[in-house]
């Protein structure tokens, strides 16, 4: 291929690549991806953020009027009657510091004697140096 | 409706007419991106870049010119500032592509049919361009891909002499003719 020959190809891709680009279109993932980063944030403007504010904050209000001023003062009483338990309470109370100085446990009965457990012990501390001497040394 | 008059509908903050113009010109931008940046990943994520930042921009666009090169001169800019701040990556060369044997067999050349011929034409072109320096691959995408006049190119080139834009266009050109002329002159016994 000559060199006329090789600049007539060159300008035919080149004028190839212009048609092409003339019908591209957007991959449609890049598309959507383009479209959602360009989408505006919704912020309220001012007003609706101050509206807001109001009603909520009359809302709160609201709320804390009807448990002060419309809640019936009977409604508190008539939900629980707490004095059979205060009844009760009592009587127990009574009971426990009556009769709770007059039992008497005994001397505890220990099998076997002091010597075993004591023995026991010693071998279970010198099992535990021994064990603590060897982790050290590794 | 016009480009322009969706470009001030979408300056206003008219999404769908955003959407209309992204659906009119968002190949073409991806095309001279490509071309600019030599690299489909990169390319994409510039012109997503591209129209984010147009729609920022869009409140100094004047409706009485055309919006196309206006769009191109935004995407230009963008892309030739970001691949200047990349560091230079190696263009595939067409050695590699030839050993690959993906891109230029000179099988495809030798086949009977004239779009055989072409299309391996077309790749080898597309493959000595990438290894042009960015001020022609600039040049050639906006003449190209983006279909742009030489006074548009001059103007989006910062007002470079439009003898300047004739010049280059035609060493571009030359340079693909001697590397096609060079990769089929191979292919000969």
């Amino acid at each position: 291929m000559n060199d006329r020959r090789c600049l007539d190809a060159v300008d035919a891709a080149l004028d190839a690549a212009r048609r092409d680009a003339a019908v591209a279109e957007l991959p449609a993932a890049l598309r959507a991806r383009i479209l959602a980063a360009a989408r505006p944030r919704e912020v309220p403007a001012p007003r609706g953020r101050l509206v807001d504010f109001v009603l909520r904050a009359a809302a709160v209000a609201a709320a804390i009027a009807a448990v002060v001023y419309v809640m019936p003062e009977s409604l508190a009483a008539a939900e629980f009657d707490a004095s059979p338990l205060a009844d009760l309470n009592a009587r127990i109370s009574t009971s426990v510091t009556e009769h709770l100085p007059q039992i008497d446990l005994g001397d505890a009965d220990v099998p076997g004697g002091v010597l075993p457990l004591a023995g026991a012990a010693v071998v279970l501390v010198g099992a535990g140096l021994l064990l603590v001497r060897r982790g050290s040394r590794s | 409706m016009d480009d322009s008059a969706l470009a001030v509908r979408a300056a206003a903050g008219d999404h769908g007419a955003f959407a209309e113009l992204l659906d009119r010109h968002g190949g073409r931008v991806l095309a001279v991106a490509t071309r600019i940046a030599r690299d489909r990943t990169l390319a994409e994520d510039l012109c997503q870049d591209v129209w984010v930042h147009m729609l920022r921009v869009l409140p100094k666009y004047d409706p009485a010119r055309p919006f196309a090169p206006w769009l191109l001169h935004v995407a230009a800019n963008l892309c030739r500032n970001r691949v200047r701040g990349e560091r230079r990556r190696p263009a595939t060369s067409l050695d590699a592509i030839e050993e690959e044997g993906g891109e230029f067999t000179g099988a495809n050349v030798a086949a009977p049919g004239e779009k055989a011929e072409r299309d391996e034409i077309a790749r080898i072109v597309r493959a000595a361009r990438d290894r042009l320096p960015e001020s022609y691959r600039s040049i050639l995408a906006l003449r190209y891909e983006g279909d742009l006049s030489h006074e548009e190119i001059s103007e989006i080139l910062g007002g470079l002499p439009i003898g300047t834009v004739k010049n280059r266009l035609h060493r571009a050109r030359d340079a693909l003719a001697l590397k096609l002329e060079e990769m089929l002159g191979r292919r000969e016994p």
